[in-house]
């Protein structure tokens, strides 16, 4: 059952997945990761990605960043198969990537610096981005004197700077404390509430899955497809009480059944394997 | 968020005190090390064949510096110190990228590397002594090769311990390679580099100092023996504090060097 | 994050891949060492200076055969194990006293740092005023090098110890001495050994040094001699000889280090 998204009216500049798969060969064996991947993200369209472990949500990730090929099928954005890393697709990973030698002014110009913005105009756009991400007063200050929280913001900024069509997450708040990781999903939100890029966000987090995104897609166990697309029609904007309202309830448990069996899938292979 | 900050340098406010102590134990120490062999110098208790006050020794000192004598053995000294120096950091730097880009080398070449620290570079002084003659040469040479083993292996590890979240980062914005070996790379490898920098300049001042001395050629090394042998154990002692000075000073400025670059960039 | 597929093919396989590497590197270690071999040949043909592998061999083992390499080698050796056990035997309770106490510390830690930046030889003179020439002021020169490694990895490894094993020792009421042995002499065996490796390659290098003029016998004062008498074979002979000295001290050290680190896994 791969339900497609491509009812809605696609714009051009739409992320379009199209059967994509893609798979492994090591020395030994060869793993299918993803078998058929096809969807597409709209422009505006915040989109989280949950699944088991080793389902492969990284891997298309990585895929959509150009990092990785896919061995079927395509990816596109903006009508273009995507080849290689481009310069309208940005990435925050989980684990902080700040570069603790620059300031948090000149990390957030990274991105820009190596495409050859010139610095002028390089610095006033990190100049904003780290006004839109709440850190402005600490432009000088240095990784190290950040707590993660504020790394991962640092990490956000720099992606926005680059103004990506689509923006990828990879479990960005995965490695903060349950607080934190609360804190900064409705920073988040309200950031996103400003650019409205498209966001392809990658989370083990049912709950955050729901708070943050317009629509969830369910990903199988591996070989993995996607099994169920979700919408989020909680409405926007979302305070912190939308946690509590009842059909937050629903969309959470309704996910939470579709994990539990493509997890269950993929603990008992490990089992037999082991 | 800015209390984290905030207890970070109230954390670092309540170490100072101690560090003060201890600095003036430390002080206190040394002084009183120097005032006892003033004092049992001065009595006889200790011979003058083996050492004299320091009274003595410092005055020696104040004479001995401004000297065109002087001013020699120092260039000598440190202008072999600096060209080993800078040998072994190109060649240790070089090997070290080496042995990072070819994973292979440096799992086989390890145990010889490993011994290659503690082998003495110094057994091959007769032999650089025979190819080379008494010259600056052999002393370079050997001081050069004590001074790139510690910076390559410290280059192989540093490369390595490099994040590869880091790397992964440089591809996602497309930097070109260039871009991440100078962008990323290079300064991220930097803090971890430096102590190995460090203890190769330590080693390229200790293996010329030592050549000098034990090849008896020119240089501050050369001048220990020298009074040693002529028995002016006052002149001997003089000598021995300049390198015992100028060793602690390289050291302190590089470790403030090093404390410096690993504030700002670890 | 990402998938990692070498991890996902079966683990047995890994083990068998480690066994074949291992092989392939011991034959590049062969073929280097061989590739040195034929590099100090080719330089003793080029050169006069140089004599030949054979040659230096040759005169080595007709040291072995009258007898008369017994005497230096047994000095140099005598030598590094009395200034290396006299080093440990100041440099362990000193780095781990400084080590434990942080205030300590803080007091030493720039004085040993910049001692270590030192010449040593420049004290060597002393030394020999002090011991006369013998396998006295030799052990003694090795000494004074050896306790500073020796002091600076005890002091680290007794600060890396976790500082929930202390907790551990007072909860079972050990006493200081119980403490020691139990508890922080095992979880601080692997920098132990570090300084202890280290220890013994200095105190050797420093031991030769000593025997260029120190020294009634050792295996750096023939070779020297050798060198006086333009026995070049036996000269490079000697200098193999120690080279193998510290390669195998120093490979059996190491190989001692990793099996106390691999067993504590």
């Amino acid at each position: 059952m791969t339900p497609s998204t491509a009812t809605r009216a696609s714009g051009v500049t739409d992320v379009v997945f199209d059967a994509v798969g893609i798979t492994f060969h090591s020395d030994t064996a060869s793993t299918e990761a993803v078998a058929n991947v096809t969807g597409t993200i709209p422009e505006g369209r915040f989109v989280s990605v949950i699944g088991p472990s080793g389902c492969g949500k990284s891997t298309l990730l990585d895929m959509v960043g150009g990092l990785l090929k896919p061995t079927k099928g395509s990816i596109s954005i903006n009508g273009e198969r995507v080849t290689g890393p481009r310069k309208d697709t940005s990435m925050v990973f989980q684990e902080d990537s700040t570069l603790h030698w620059r300031s948090v002014l000149d990390n957030v110009a990274f991105g820009l610096e190596v495409h050859g913005l010139p610095k002028a105009e390089r610095y006033e756009t990190a100049r904003s981005m780290v006004e839109l991400v709440g850190l402005s007063g600490f432009e000088s200050h240095r990784p190290g004197q950040l707590s993660g929280g504020m790394k991962q913001r640092v990490a956000i900024a720099r992606a926005l700077a680059m103004q990506p069509r689509v923006l990828l997450m990879d479990e960005p708040f995965g490695a903060l404390d349950q607080q934190t990781r609360q804190f900064i999903g409705r920073e988040l939100l309200q950031i996103w509430e400003k650019t409205r890029n498209r966001v392809l966000f990658i989370t083990h987090d049912i709950q955050e899955a729901v708070y943050l995104s317009d629509e969830v897609w369910v990903m199988s166990a591996r070989p993995s497809v996607v099994k169920e697309v979700v919408t989020v029609d909680l409405p926007r904007p979302r305070p912190s009480g939308t946690h509590a309202l009842p059909r937050f309830r629903e969309l959470e448990d309704h996910l939470w059944s579709l994990i539990k069996v493509e997890a269950e899938k993929t603990l008992g292979a490990g089992a037999q394997r082991a | 968020m800015t209390a984290v900050i905030e207890q970070r340098r109230v954390r670092r406010g309540n170490a100072l005190p101690m560090k003060r102590k201890a600095a003036l134990l430390r002080w206190g120490i040394i002084v009183g090390v120097l005032l006892l062999l003033e004092v049992l110098t001065r009595a006889g208790a200790i011979s003058p064949a083996i050492f004299v006050p320091p009274s003595e020794i410092i005055w020696r000192l104040i004479s001995i510096v401004p000297t065109p004598q002087f001013g020699r053995d120092a260039w000598v000294s440190l202008s072999t110190i600096l060209i080993s120096f800078v040998i072994g950091l190109v060649v240790g730097l070089a090997l070290g990228v080496f042995l990072w880009k070819v994973p292979a080398a440096g799992r086989v070449l390890e145990p010889f590397i490993v011994t290659g620290y503690a082998m003495p570079t110094l057994l091959f002084y007769p032999v650089l002594l025979a190819l080379l003659g008494l010259n600056a040469g052999p002393i370079i040479l050997i001081a050069a090769t004590m001074a790139l083993v510690p910076i390559a292996l410290t280059t192989m590890v540093a490369l390595n311990a490099v994040k590869p979240i880091l790397h992964k980062l440089a591809k996602s914005v497309n930097a070109s390679n260039r871009q991440y070996y100078l962008k990323v790379l290079l300064p991220a490898a930097t803090p971890l580099i430096f102590p190995g920098v460090r203890l190769g300049f330590i080693y390229a001042v200790i293996g010329t100092i030592a050549m000098e001395f034990i090849l008896a050629a020119r240089g501050i090394g050369f001048r220990v023996g020298f009074y040693y042998r002529e028995l002016q154990t006052g002149n001997m002692w003089a000598y021995i504090m300049i390198v015992v000075v100028l060793s602690v000073i390289v050291n302190g400025l590089l470790t403030a060097l090093e404390r410096r670059i690993r504030r700002d960039m670890l | 994050m990402s998938l990692d597929t070498k991890a996902l093919a079966a683990p047995r396989v890994s083990a068998r891949r480690a066994r074949n590497q291992t092989v392939s590197d011991n034959l590049w270690r062969i073929a280097v060492l061989v590739g040195l071999f034929v590099l100090w040949w080719l330089l003793s043909l080029a050169s006069d200076l140089v004599a030949s592998p054979f040659a230096a061999f040759d005169a080595l083992a007709s040291t072995f055969a009258d007898g008369s390499i017994y005497r230096p080698l047994g000095a140099t050796v005598n030598a590094v194990l009395v200034g290396f056990a006299i080093a440990a035997v100041i440099g362990f309770p000193l780095g781990y006293v400084i080590g434990r106490s942080k205030f300590l510390g803080a007091v030493f830690d720039p004085i040993v740092a910049g001692a270590f930046a030192i010449p040593r030889v420049v004290f060597f003179p002393v030394l020999l005023q002090i011991f006369g020439v013998g396998v006295g002021a030799q052990a003694a020169m090795g000494a004074l090098a050896a306790v500073f490694p020796i002091m600076v990895s005890t002091a680290a490894g007794v600060r890396a110890v976790s500082p929930l094993l202390p907790k551990l020792a007072r909860s079972l009421s050990l006493t200081r001495v119980q403490t020691v042995t139990k508890i922080y002499v095992p979880a601080m065996a692997p920098s132990l050994m570090v300084g202890i490796r280290i220890g013994f390659s200095i105190a050797l290098i420093n031991v030769i040094i000593a025997d260029f003029f120190a020294a009634r016998a050792g295996l750096g004062l023939l070779a020297l001699r050798a060198y006086g008498q333009l026995d070049l074979p036996l000269m490079y002979g000697v200098i193999v000889l120690l080279a193998l000295i510290a390669l195998a001290g120093n490979i059996a050290l190491w190989a001692l280090e990793r099996r106390l680190a691999a067993s504590r896994r």
